[in-house]
């Protein structure tokens, strides 16, 4: 995604070209320290995503967003709380509040990422999304994973090849993996749709993995394959 | 509408009860006649006897009350006897008169004194809320969050390339700030955002020992806390609670925090290691740090929690259930 970065401090402005230069499914095309450079720059088409500073001299944030006639997905970065924010009714992808740590950024740009491929789409399930584990990133089509278990504070992602353990809540999990084919078929597990091997009494056979499975969330998974197969 | 409920029922007292009497019982006309005397001959001393306790009993003058409330008493039976001499014509004596009015004014009076003793509790309560809240907006007002937290992000900025670990503990001390002061107000939050202010703590906290002492720290979490809300800054206390008594450097210490969701409740305990009182420490009992944070239970979660807070061997342990506490009090 070809995105943009507006913020009037140089110092929040290069945490975030290092952020960016970090994911690979991002470009960045601009980077502005006023609004109004980058107001102009952006209504002449070909940016994906901006990141946005509220408070800024001249132009806020807020106006910029207000003055663009065709706005790209939009996260806002700002040094507020999200509460303050509430009352605006933005229509953002995310907030991101400073200092910004890369986890959560990661966060935001998949769900940007996510939204900008439709999710829900006919190429949703086939989206890139990029885990974090330890220090490396994994770029990882969302196809190809086959589960997501918790364990503690991290969820493990199962690809046939390997598994990438994030630091994140299921809940985290869960939006990660939004516009795939996924079920959560039990309180720690999410699975593929597209991995499914075998379902029986207790338990469903994704690649090598049995996963316990109760009365209600079977049904509800076999109920999701039907639809799928439709 | 309370007086009234409260003098219907007296009323219904007297019409009511005694089933054999010598001749069988009076009929309902006569009863209903002889409650309405009581209660003509009680409620004008007993409304009369809540202005003296106000005047006189709230104020400290008690010998001036028990006099007065002496000579509001006889003169009012003695008023009484003469009025019922007058229509009926039998004679009643004045202290048989006073043996009714008496006892009546003051059970009265004590059911009035406790009600109010009750508001103006809950008055000091809403007071110390109130000088909270206000503490909160000084501290807010002298803060400028855009100033601190550019600042903090410039710092984290800083100290990214030469001290990441320096970088983590500034943002999250940050995020953890930035929950206590600005949005600690909010009715309600998502249960897993105080528990990503427990991780922050947790984290925070561990900076403050090194590797090598014998120091244990756990935090289990439900995986599914979904859908589940609770009052800001109600778990934290009790982590830091237990950080601050349950770690000595120089001993084998633990903190161990678990926290589960059922459908319609959630369970925390706190566990930590017990050392002996600190020579020259302040001789403060243990668990006062709890006082605040059980204060606010009661409040926002009357009747929906059960905390239990208990010791042995060597471990104190913080038990709290919660129910539904998307609900409580506090909307």
């Amino acid at each position: 995604m070809r995105c943009v970065i507006v913020d009037d401090e140089p110092l929040a402005l290069g945490i975030l070209r290092d952020y960016v230069s970090r994911v690979p499914l991002l470009e960045c095309v601009g980077e502005f320290s006023n609004g109004l450079d980058a107001l102009a720059f952006i209504e002449q088409g070909n940016v994906d995503l901006l990141f946005l500073d509220i408070n800024m001299p001249e132009l806020t944030g807020l106006q910029l967003l207000r003055s663009l006639s065709h706005p790209p997905l939009v996260i806002l970065t700002t040094a507020y709380s999200e509460y303050a924010l509430a009352g605006y009714d933005l229509d953002v992808v995310d907030y991101l509040l400073k200092p910004i740590e890369f986890e959560r950024f990661l966060k935001a740009v998949n769900k940007a990422h996510g939204l900008a491929h439709g999710a829900g789409g006919s190429d949703a399930g086939d989206r890139t999304v990029v885990l974090k584990s330890g220090a490396k990133l994994h770029p990882v089509r969302l196809a190809d994973i086959q589960c997501a278990q918790a364990a503690g504070n991290y969820v493990a992602f199962c690809s046939a090849g390997k598994e990438i353990l994030a630091l994140m809540t299921m809940k985290d999990a869960g939006e990660v993996l939004s516009g795939g084919d996924f079920v959560r078929v039990h309180r720690s597990y999410f699975v593929n749709l597209r991995h499914v091997e075998v379902i029986d009494a207790a338990a469903v056979v994704v690649g090598k993995r049995r996963i316990p499975i109760a009365d209600r969330q079977r049904d509800e998974l076999i109920r999701a394959l039907r639809a799928r197969r439709r | 509408m309370v007086h009234a409920g409260l003098w219907s029922g007296f009323a219904l007292l007297l019409i009511l009860p005694e089933g054999s009497r010598p001749g069988g019982p009076p009929p309902w006309a006569e009863r209903v006649v002889y409650a309405l005397g009581i209660l003509s001959l009680t409620v004008p001393p007993a409304y009369a006897h809540f202005v003296l306790v106000e005047r006189c009993l709230l104020r400290g003058r008690y010998a001036l009350h028990v006099a007065l409330l002496a000579v509001m008493t006889v003169a009012w039976a003695a008023l009484a006897g003469a009025v019922f001499q007058s229509w009926t014509g039998r004679q009643m004596s004045v202290a048989y008169l006073a043996a009714i009015v008496l006892p009546v004014v003051l059970f009265s009076s004590a059911i009035k004194v406790l009600g109010e003793v009750g508001r103006q509790r809950s008055l000091i309560e809403e007071a110390r809320a109130k000088q909270l809240q206000a503490e909160l907006d000084l501290l807010k007002a002298q803060v400028h969050p855009h100033f601190l937290f550019n600042t903090l992000n410039n710092l984290f900025g800083l100290a990214r390339h030469g001290a990441p670990a320096a970088a983590d503990g500034i943002a999250r001390l940050s995020h953890l700030l930035r929950y206590m002061i600005y949005e600690s107000n909010r009715e309600r939050v998502e249960l897993e955002r105080e528990v990503e202010q427990i991780r922050r703590l947790i984290d925070l906290e561990k900076l403050r020992f090194s590797t090598t002492d014998d120091i244990r720290v756990t935090l289990d979490v439900d995986p599914d806390l979904s859908d589940v809300s609770v009052a800001p800054m109600l778990l934290v206390p009790f982590v830091e609670n237990a950080f601050k008594h349950g770690i000595r450097r120089s001993a084998p210490s633990f903190v161990r925090v678990a926290l589960t969701a059922e459908s319609r409740s959630i369970r925390f305990a706190v566990e930590n290691s017990l050392h002996p009182p600190r020579a020259g420490a302040a001789d403060e009992p243990r668990g006062t740090g709890l006082q605040n944070v059980r204060r606010r239970l009661e409040l926002l979660y009357p009747g929906a929690h059960d905390l239990v807070v208990g010791e042995a061997g060597g471990v104190f342990r913080v038990d709290l259930r919660l129910d539904d506490p998307t609900a409580g009090s506090g909307r």
